[in-house]
Order: C-alpha cells, then structure tokens, then sequence
C-alpha cells in the first residue's frame, strides 16, 4: 500500500511540477532579486529571421524557439532592467536560465529557472553565475579564460555561455520591441 | 487506498499530463540528442632491461545516444569500440550505459539499466580533455576499475551544493581478482551479471566551492565466485580544481579483501598544471604538468615479503595538455615507472589527440 502511494506521489508530482510553473517561477526569481516593489509586465517577442541567423553565427548556437519572453522591471514608473527568460540544450535537456540586465544592457543577475539532468549542475550555482554580472555584448565570453569551465559539467557550462551571450547580444533587439 | 482508488487516481494523473503537456511545450521539446568521445594514441615504452615497444593506437571510440520523452523521463546511452577492432580477443565492443532515467527534482532521480557505479573522479567522467595525461591516471585502472559499469539502478540528487548518488548494481565476480589487477577482473561488465549479492556504492561530494569538487564514496560487495566466495570494500576520497588557470586533481582509494592472499589494495595520486597560455593571453590553454602517483594492487599479504612488492609501482610524470578549445585536447607525457621489487624501471613517452562533443 505504502510503494503504491509513493509510486503514485511521484508520477503526480512529476508530471503536475514540470507544467506551466516555469513563467511564476520566473517571476518569483525577479522578485527575490528586487524585492516586492516593482511591476512586472510579460512580453513574448518574435525574433525575425535576421537577428536570429546574425547572433547564431556569431555565437555558433541555435536559438531554441523562434520567440523568446521578456519581463519588463518598472521602479515606480521607471523602467531600469530587463529580464529575459531562454533555453539552451545541456548533454541531453533543455536548461532553461535567466539573465536581468540593467537599462543600458549589463548583465546584472543571471539564474537557472529549471535544470533538468543529473549531471552538470554546477551551472546553477551563484558563484559560476556572478561571472556574467557586468558584462554586455560588446564583453568577450570566454570559457576557461573570463568564464571558468566546470569539471563533469563542460557541455552545459559551454552551453549556458554561448546562451548568455546570446542574449546580450539581443539585448538592444529586444529593448526596441517592447 | 483500493486498487480501483489507486488505478482511478494514476488515470487522472494521466489526464492532467494529457491537458497540461501544452504548458510545458514552450521551454521544452522532445527529441534526440547525441554526442561522443574518443581519443588516439602513440605509445612508447622501454623498460630497463627489456625491449621497448612502440604502438599506434585509437584507444577509444565512443557514441552517445539520448531520448528525452519529457522533462522528467529520458533514455541515456553509450557505446564503446575499444582499440578499434573486435575479434579473437583483441578490443573490446561494449554498452557501457544504456538506462531509463526519472529525473523528479534537483534533490531526487533515479536511473535504471546499464549504469557506472560513482567512484572517483573518473570513472562517471572520462573524456580525454577532463584529464590532463594522455592515458587514464594508472589509478583509475589498478585500483578504481575505470570504466565500471553494470546493470542496476541509482538515485542521485543534490541539496545546497552537496551532490549525492546511491547506487545498486550487479556484483563483482570474486574468481577474477587477483594480486596482479585488484579487482579489476572481477568486473560482470551487465553479461548475464550475478543477482546474487548485489554490489552497493554511496558517493557524496561537495561543489559549493568554485572551481572545487571534493567528496568521498564507500563501495561493498559480498562477492561470490565459482572457487572462492570475498567481500570486498573500497572506500576512496576525490578532490579536482579547476579555476584560476590551476588543474589539480588528487584520489586516494583502498579496497579491503576478507578472504583471499591479497588483504588490502591502496593507492593515491595527484596532479598539478596551471595554464601558461592565461599569461600570455591566448585563448588557447597551454598546461604543463606533474603528477606522481603510488599504487599497490597488493598491499598488504597474508604470505607478505616480496608479494607486496612486485605490483607496488610508484610514477613520476611530467606532460604538456593543449586545449585550442574546450572540447579537443592534445597531449604529450613522458614518466618514468618503478616496481618497488628489484627496482626496475621502465620509461613511457605518450602522445595523444582526444575530443568530446
């Protein structure tokens, strides 16, 4: 009796954690960040063919979706950061990160939404994370160099880089359209 | 709980995974990923009083292969082709994983097929450019059965940076140890494997440090083999770093034997490289290293003497690893080997080219 309830907690919580918790989850991560005095407003933005390819070559990274959300962070009535919320792939699933930034396109947080392998976690922790704070497209992204690789997590801390910096290169893109 | 309560609550759940799936879509697709790694080798070696040897070799051939159904259940896989040939004996063609895998949350999954037991720092990870030496450290083999692997299941998880993985696997087959190898020979490697006394491994690590990973793993087996029954218990500690341009890597690992000539095998090693390219601001990494390394497969003997000197070999290696990107490696190593009976010595010299995707 017991092994069916756990059996049946498991399914049921599996399945019902992994859906439609990802954009309040987002949301929550903002609102750790700044705290409760801000507004919030969800944008989802297309991005055209051109951006794509353009920021594709440059970074060697597929985006994952043709659109991407983005959260624009008012301080009373003051626009100041913008979150945007994207996915890599690790060795096998998706990552899906975010990445604030101020209002001139600095990277001031970035934060791993949903990991979802057993391996390469050590991309979730802040202390690997902080090494994106400060920069911008125009910064070099370098692993082993300005971003340290992680030993057992080299494809998804690869990954999670070219990610970032695709976004930063966005950035302007993105500001433009929302 | 009835049954019809039980099967009418698994069908809802069902459901809310039928009505739901379209909220999840968005960040995630289904589908296939691969990957792979492999590694060539030039091998030179000239023992004392011997005759050298010189062989070219593509050590390691290696294809991942990976379903994800969804975000939480997925198939993982790997394949070996060994010495790049298989017949007579010669190289070996082996399914080194091949398990379903349930990934709950952070703190909790579990995998169930062909899996690798977590011992060391190797034996889960070893694609040529996460190890500075052109071979495997002699650790990795004598003493840590690299690559380990076996049908079971595992759990794994990790909490506030300590990650932990608990598995249950096929045992060792106690007719293949010996004072030579260890416990190397005993590996079922999933064909046909003993379920008699299953063999337990817990590994716990450390990652809050950056650039750190530290931890521990305690391995038992009961052992059973046609001429003699041996449990066996390997208990080993792991530390790499791998941040500020430094590569340094230390495992120190001891099995104990309950029955058998053979009590204790132990050995330890450790590696030191710091990237010299970081000085002269190349984007490719430069790194020179050292590492000393001190087996013995035989310990401690009941019969002592020179039974505990003739595997104990002690290594003094310095190399050079190229990294022109994360992935791809080349290597050149030269060492020198002494086996503590009669001192002899034997001088290796290493090239090689590995990569990983």
């Amino acid at each position: 009796m017991n092994i069916k309830k756990i059996i049946f907690f498991l399914v049921m919580s599996s399945f019902l954690s992994s859906a439609g918790e990802i954009s309040d989850r987002t949301e929550l991560t903002i609102k750790e960040y700044f705290g409760s005095d801000i507004n919030l407003s969800k944008y989802k933005i297309s991005l055209s063919q051109e951006i794509r390819v353009t920021i594709q070559n440059e970074c060697r990274q597929k985006f994952f979706s043709d659109y991407i959300y983005v959260w624009k962070i008012d301080h009373k009535d003051h626009t100041t950061h913008y979150a945007v919320l994207d996915n890599v792939m690790g060795k096998t699933q998706p990552i899906t990160f975010l990445v604030i930034f101020d209002s001139r396109g600095m990277i001031t947080n970035s934060s791993v939404v949903k990991y979802r392998e057993q391996h390469g976690g050590g991309v979730k922790e802040a202390h690997w994370l902080d090494q994106f704070i400060g920069l911008n497209g125009l910064s070099e992204f370098e692993l082993g160099k300005n971003i340290d690789s992680i030993s057992g997590a080299t494809i998804s801390s690869r990954s999670m880089t070219l990610g970032i910096r695709k976004l930063s290169l966005l950035f302007n893109y993105l500001k433009e359209k929302v | 709980m009835r049954i019809g309560n039980f099967l009418f609550s698994v069908i809802f759940t069902l459901l809310l995974v039928n009505t739901q799936t379209f909220g999840q879509d968005e960040l995630f697709s289904s589908g296939t990923s691969i990957g792979g790694y492999g590694e060539l080798h030039y091998n030179y070696s000239k023992p004392e009083n011997g005759n050298e040897t010189k062989t070219l070799d593509f050590h390691r051939f290696v294809m991942f292969y990976s379903y994800r159904w969804n975000e939480s259940w997925s198939f993982k896989s790997e394949v070996e082709l060994e010495h790049n040939f298989v017949s007579d004996g010669q190289g070996e063609l082996e399914l080194e994983q091949a398990y379903v895998d349930y990934h709950h949350a952070d703190w909790f999954g579990f995998q169930a097929g062909v899996i690798l037991p977590s011992i060391g720092l190797i034996n889960e990870f070893h694609e040529p450019p996460l190890f500075l030496s052109v071979e495997r450290p002699d650790y990795s083999k004598n003493i840590i059965p690299t690559t380990w692997f076996g049908n079971g299941i595992a759990f794994y998880g990790n909490y506030s940076g300590f990650d932990y993985k608990v598995t249950v696997m096929e045992g060792l087959d106690a007719d293949g140890f010996s004072a030579k190898s260890g416990i190397r020979g005993g590996r079922l490697k999933g064909f046909k494997s003993d379920a008699e006394n299953f063999l337990y491994n817990f590994r716990l690590d450390y990652l809050k440090v950056p650039g750190l990973k530290m931890g521990a793993s305690f391995t038992f087996n009961e052992a059973t083999g046609d001429s003699i029954n041996n449990a066996i218990s390997l208990f080993e500690i792991h530390a790499k770093y791998n941040a500020n341009n430094i590569f340094a890597s230390f495992e120190y690992g001891n099995i104990s034997y309950d029955k058998g000539d053979v009590e204790t095998s132990s050995g330890f090693y450790a590696d030191l490289g710091f990237d010299i390219g970081s000085m002269m601001d190349l984007k490719t990494k430069v790194v020179p290293f050292v590492r000393y390394s001190d087996y013995n497969t035989a310990a401690s003997t009941i019969t002592g003497g020179e039974s505990e000197q003739k595997y104990h070999a002690r290594k003094w290696m310095i190399g050079l690893a190229i990294f022109p990107i994360e992935s791809v490696v080349f290597k050149v190593d030269y060492s020198l080997n002494t086996v503590e009976l009669g001192d002899s010595e034997t001088t290796l010299f290493n090239l090689g080219v590995g990569y990983m995707f």
